[in-house]
Order: structure tokens, then C-alpha cells, then sequence
């Protein structure tokens, strides 16, 4: 019965070669580490976020007039609705935490090289689609923080040229953050995961087309490769347990833990905050946009910290694979990378005076240095490895690389030569 | 197996919940809704907190009847003086209580220091250590206290911070005692998933 079933169904749909093919016969490098998990860890929390969002929307009221009220009357008298308030808080954090751990390691592996851009870059527009939903659903619960955060942060839009003001007015649908505001932005936190999951597919297309990287940076052998089922869906779940259970240790004993005590006191339009300061995940690049004193040069400081990890691939100009595996220059700097971002994290927590200040102002520059250098120092250093010599499958690959690059601008060559 | 599940429910057995969060049947939480009652509701409310939950906590239905307003037990514990008596009388709207112990940097802590907080200056001035400018008054008799007073009021202000850490988040007993079972059951999963992901990876051969 069972097999006549999806005999009828492959006849009209592709569903048994669909899990062939990106399942149960989908080659994965059977080298990888449990650096590759959190991939599949983002799209877990990405369900998550749905399906309590969901259910929070079902008991919220996106009015001025309710909005705080509405979430207090989730954490009292809706059954379970601490449950879902908190899962979704605290998945915001872990949203960020599994999506930064993820980037660090293409980071460090490279895995954002030559034939993996579209995969990164998908994954940039990702990053961007998540910051833009996570910075939407802070206004919602219309506490103090969640207000003067949405205020300074749809004050930046001023810094735009000639529209500015204009602009500002046109996001926010009043002159200040308002119930227009926390409407419209109600509308959009529900609309953007969906967005999430349509490029998420593209995502996982991209990366099917090109398959996972792997930490040794070579492409393995068909006898190197197994199936991803049931090989990785059985690590993916382990990994997955060890994940709730940090996870469910924050939800359920320190549930504050990512949110800020001035939350916790409604929207006064009337009394700012002595010290504003944005979510966790926000920090460094908050830190970037006031280190640079200028508030257009800040603003557009503040979007190319983000939108720079695009270019990577133009950047890097080493054929070595592997990234920090084989290339030790790089891997210092990807290592000094991730110290800057964190103490550019501790700057944007502090209020701007004094040291505070000066710091902020070096980890920028560093911060920019370091994509500034990477064009620079990439090629030297791949000549001074091909010269020490690398593991022979490591040199191999880029000796094969180079060898199909020449046959390509012969091929090119010879058709021009003869029109 | 059968083991360890046992030791498991010992442990949590051991753990109680009091030792997180304030629970509705801590006798710290109750005496402190009394002390609430008969001071801080004077000028302060608590609108998420309906009376009927502090008959809830133990506290006697009759007196909590006279409390109220028109919607009875189920209305909001609301203050006695109404907002613009409290404007003439301080300069300002005295503040919600509900959320305080969230909504502040020291929670549960922070409220009881505040209320210790007050001082007797040589010139006989009342000011707060923690809080200058503060509109309230030593509620609790700080100042100047002698010792008996004095450890009096310190209990008062633990009851009264206790009760409002209960306010600010009622479900927090539920909630850790929920975590409890929800981390055993995790970590028994997790360690199933393990033992699962070797020996399907034992397949392969090296």
C-alpha cells in the first residue's frame, strides 16, 4: 500500500529522488567537525522563532496603548505564555550566537572561497534579513529600551543625503517613534522570517550545487564522502541536544539573562534612558558607528562593517584552500579578527567617554585593517608557502587549480586568435 | 539505566526552587504582601497583580474585600491615594511596583537596600543613600533607628522585597520546576542521541 502510494506520487512528483538526492545519497565530506552543526542549528532556532512567534501573536497587541500590557499579560495569565515569551527571547540571543559561531568558522576555513560565493553571499543577505527581524521585534514588547533603541537607530536614516529628514518620517509614519511605528513594525517582524526561510532554501540550493566545504580544505574523493543521512542527521541531532540544553538552562533558570532591566518599564517618550544601548548582537557595530565622529561617515562605517564580509572573496586572493589549516598569517589575523570584534562588543556597551572612546577608535580601525590587508598580505603569503611546501594534497590542488586556470586562457586565447 | 534515573530523581528532588526564585509559598513572600498592604499600597500599586492572587498567597479574603474596588477580588491591587493627591503631595506620580524587581540593575537586592538606605543628616534632614532626591519617605523608620527598630525594619524590607519579587514574576516557581525535568529529560536524550550517532557511525570503516 505504502510503496504503491509514492509510486503514484514519483510518478507525478519527484519525491523519492528529492530525498536521494539531497538526503540519503547527498555526498558530504565524512570529515567534518562539529563546527559544521550550526547550520543546521540556525535553521532549528529559525523554527523555533516561528513557531512560538506565531503563538505570541495569536495573544499580542501591537498598540501603543496595549503593547506592554499585552506582554505582561502573556507571562501571567496566558498558560504557558512565560514559555513562549522566553523561548523567543532568549531564541533571538541564541539566533545570533549559532549565526555568528557559523560565520566564524567560514571565516576560518575558508569556506567562503571559489566555488562557495553564492553560498556566502546568500548567507550575507541572511545575516542582514535576521538583524533587520531581531532589530523590528525589539520595539514590540514597548518597553523603555525597546523605544529610545528604535528611536536613535531610525535616527540614523537622517544621515541620509538630501531625504533625510523626509526619510526618517517616512519609516517611522510619525515624527517621533510611535503607535504608527510599533504597528508597521509588527507587520514587518512577521513578514521577514518567511523572507528568511524563501532565502534559506536558495541558501541550501547553492550550497547543494557546490556541497559543504570541509576542514581540510581539499575536495575530497567520492570514497572520502558519505551520505548525509543518516551520517549527519544522527550528528546534527546530537548536536542539537547539547544546544536545548544550554539553551533551556538560560529559558528556564536565567531567563533575563539577555534582556535589559529598563525594558522592563514602559515607553516614556518623555524620559530617555540615561544610557542607551542596543541588544548584545548590535554592539560592535554600534561601537563602529560611534567611533567615527562624523554621523554620515558613522552611519555608512557602521553598514560597510556588515556588508564587507561580502567581499571576501575578492579579497583573499591565496588559491591556498583550507584558509586558517595551511595559511598562518591568516590565521593570526583572522584570530586578532575576533578579539577586535569582541572588544568592540565591550566598547558599544559602555557609555562613550574618555579610554572608552579611544579604543572604540583604535578596534574600528583595526576592525577595517584587517579587510584592508587581506588583498595585500594574501598573495605574499601564498608564495611563501608554495616555496615551504605544503602537504602534497594540499599542493596538488593548487598545482591542478593553476594548471586548469592556464587551459581556461589558452582555450580563451585561441578563440579570440581566430574570429 | 534504571540507576541512574533514580539518582537523577533524587537530585532534583534535593534542589528546591525557593533557592532561585520567590515562591507563593515562601512565608517571607505572604509577610511580605501584609507589610505591602499596610504601607507601600498606601501610594503604590501593583496592576498585574489581582487581589484574588494574594488571597492566593494566604493572605485573609475578608480584609482583602475591603481593599478593593468595584471589580472586587479580581480588580488590581491598587493604591489608596489616587494620582492627584500623590502629585500634590510629592511632585510626582509614585511608580507602579509590579515590574521593580525586573526592572531594575540588583533586582530583589536593590529594593531592600533602597528602603535601608535612609539617613538622619546632623541637621536633622532625612536623605537616601542610594537615591538622592528621592520623593519617598523612610516608610520603614531607617533613620535614627535604635538596634531593635532597626533589625525590625531590615526584616520588613527583606518580606517586602521578597513579595515583590514574587509580583514581578509569579510564574518563576513554575518555571524552574518545569526546568528541572526539562533539563533531566534533555540530558537523557542527548546522551541517547550520542550513543546513536556512534554506532551508525560505526558503519564506516576506517
Amino acid at each position: 500500500m505504502g510503496g504503491r502510494l509514492i509510486a503514484w506520487i514519483d510518478e507525478r512528483f519527484p519525491l523519492t529522488w528529492f530525498i536521494r538526492h539531497e538526503l540519503t545519497e547527498y555526498p558530504t565530506p565524512r570529515n567534518l567537525t562539529y563546527w559544521w552543526n550550526f547550520g543546521f542549528l540556525a535553521g532549528f532556532v529559525l523554527v523555533l522563532q516561528m513557531a512560538t512567534g506565531i503563538f505570541l501573536a495569536m495573544h499580542y497587541k501591537p498598540d501603543a496603548g496595549l503593547a506592554f500590557d499585552s506582554v505582561q499579560h502573556i507571562m501571567r495569565d496566558v498558560d504557558y505564555g512565560w514559555l513562549l515569551r522566553y523561548l523567543h527571547s532568549t531564541g533571538a540571543s541564541a539566533f545570533f550566537v549559532v549565526i555568528y559561531v557559523h560565520m566564524a568558522r567560514t571565516l576560518y576555513y575558508g569556506s567562503y572561497r571559489s566555488p562557495r560565493e553564492l553560498v556566502w553571499w546568500t548567507g550575507q543577505v541572511l545575516l542582514l534579513l535576521l538583524m533587520a527581524t531581531a532589530f523590528l521585534g525589539y520595539l514590540l514588547p514597548w518597553g523603555q529600551m525597546s523605544y529610545w533603541g528604535a528611536q536613535v537607530i531610525t535616527s540614523l536614516f537622517e544621515a541620509t543625503p538630501l531625504i533625510g529628514k523626509e526619510l526618517v518620517v517616512w519609516l517611522r509614519g510619525d515624527f517621533v517613534v510611535g503607535d504608527a511605528t510599533l504597528t508597521r513594525f509588527y507587520a514587518l517582524h512577521f513578514l521577514f522570517p518567511f523572507l528568511i526561510a524563501a532565502v534559506v532554501v536558495i541558501h541550501l540550493i547553492a550550497l547543494h550545487a557546490v556541497k559543504s566545504s570541509n576542514p581540510s580544505g581539499i575536495n575530497l574523493e567520492a570514497k572520502d564522502n558519505i551520505p548525509f543521512h543518516p551520517y549527519y542527521t544522527t550528528k546534527d541531532l546530537f548536536g542539537l541536544g547539547v544546544f536545548l540544553v544550554v539553551f533551556c538552562g538560560f529559558v528556564f533558570f536565567a531567563p533575563d539573562f539577555f534582556l535589559e532591566p529598563a525594558n522592563y518599564e514602559p515607553a516614556d517618550p518623555m524620559r530617555t534612558p540615561e544610557h542607551i544601548v542596543p541588544e548584545w548582537y548590535f554592539l560592535p557595530f554600534y561601537a563602529v558607528l560611534r567611533s567615527v565622529p562624523d554621523k554620515l561617515g558613522g552611519v555608512v562605517a557602521m553598514v560597510l562593517s556588515i556588508l564587507i564580509f561580502a567581499f571576501l572573496p575578492l579579497l583573499d586572493r591565496s588559491r591556498i584552500p583550507g584558509g586558517a589549516r595551511y595559511r598562518p598569517i591568516y590565521r593570526a589575523a583572522f584570530y586578532l579578527f575576533v578579539a577586535d570584534v569582541l572588544v568592540l562588543g565591550w566598547v558599544g556597551s559602555q557609555p562613550p567617554e574618555g579610554a572608552v572612546i579611544v579604543v572604540g577608535e583604535v578596534a574600528t580601525a583595526v576592525y577595517f585593517l584587517l579587510f584592508a590587508l587581506l588583498p595585500v598580505f594574501s598573495k605574499p603569503e601564498e608564495r611563501w608557502l608554495l616555496r615551504r611546501g605544503l602537504p602534497p594534497k594540499v599542493q596538488e590542488l593548487v598545482e591542478a587549480e593553476a594548471r586548469q586556470r592556464a587551459a581556461r586562457e589558452a582555450a580563451r586565447r585561441a578563440a579570440e586568435g581566430s574570429p | 539505566m534504571r540507576r541512574a534515573a533514580l539518582a537523577l530523581a533524587a537530585l532534583l528532588a534535593a534542589v528546591p526552587a525557593q533557592a532561585w526564585v520567590a515562591s507563593a509559598s515562601d512565608p517571607e513572600v505572604r509577610a511580605g504582601a501584609r507589610v505591602f498592604l499596610e504601607q507601600c499600597r498606601l501610594c503604590h500599586g501593583l496592576r498585574y497583580v489581582r487581589l484574588a492572587e494574594l488571597a492566593d498567597l494566604g493572605l485573609d479574603e475578608a480584609a482583602l474585600r475591603e481593599a478593593a474596588g468595584p471589580e472586587g477580588l479580581q480588580g488590581p491591587v491598587a493604591p489608596v491615594m489616587d494620582a492627584e493627591a500623590a502629585r500634590g503631595m510629592f511632585g510626582l506620580v509614585p511608580p507602579d511596583l509590579s515590574l521593580i524587581v525586573k526592572a531594575r540593575e540588583g533586582g530583589r537586592d536593590y529594593v531592600r537596600e533602597l528602603l535601608l538606605a535612609y539617613e538622619q543628616a546632623p541637621d536633622g534632614s532625612l536623605s537616601n543613600r542610594l537615591f538622592p532626591g528621592i520623593a519617598m519617605p523612610d516608610v520603614l523608620g531607617v533613620a535614627g533607628a535604635d538596634p531593635r527598630a532597626r533589625a525590625r525594619a531590615e526584616e520588613q524590607a527583606r518580606q517586602v522585597a521578597a513579595f515583590l519579587a514574587w509580583a514581578a514574576d509569579p510564574r518563576a516557581e513554575e518555571r524552574v520546576r518545569l526546568g528541572y525535568y526539562v533539563e533531566a529529560y534533555l540530558l537523557v536524550l542527548t546522551v541517547l542521541l550520542y550513543l546513536v550517532k556512534r554506532r551508525v557511525w560505526s558503519r564506516l570503516e576506517t
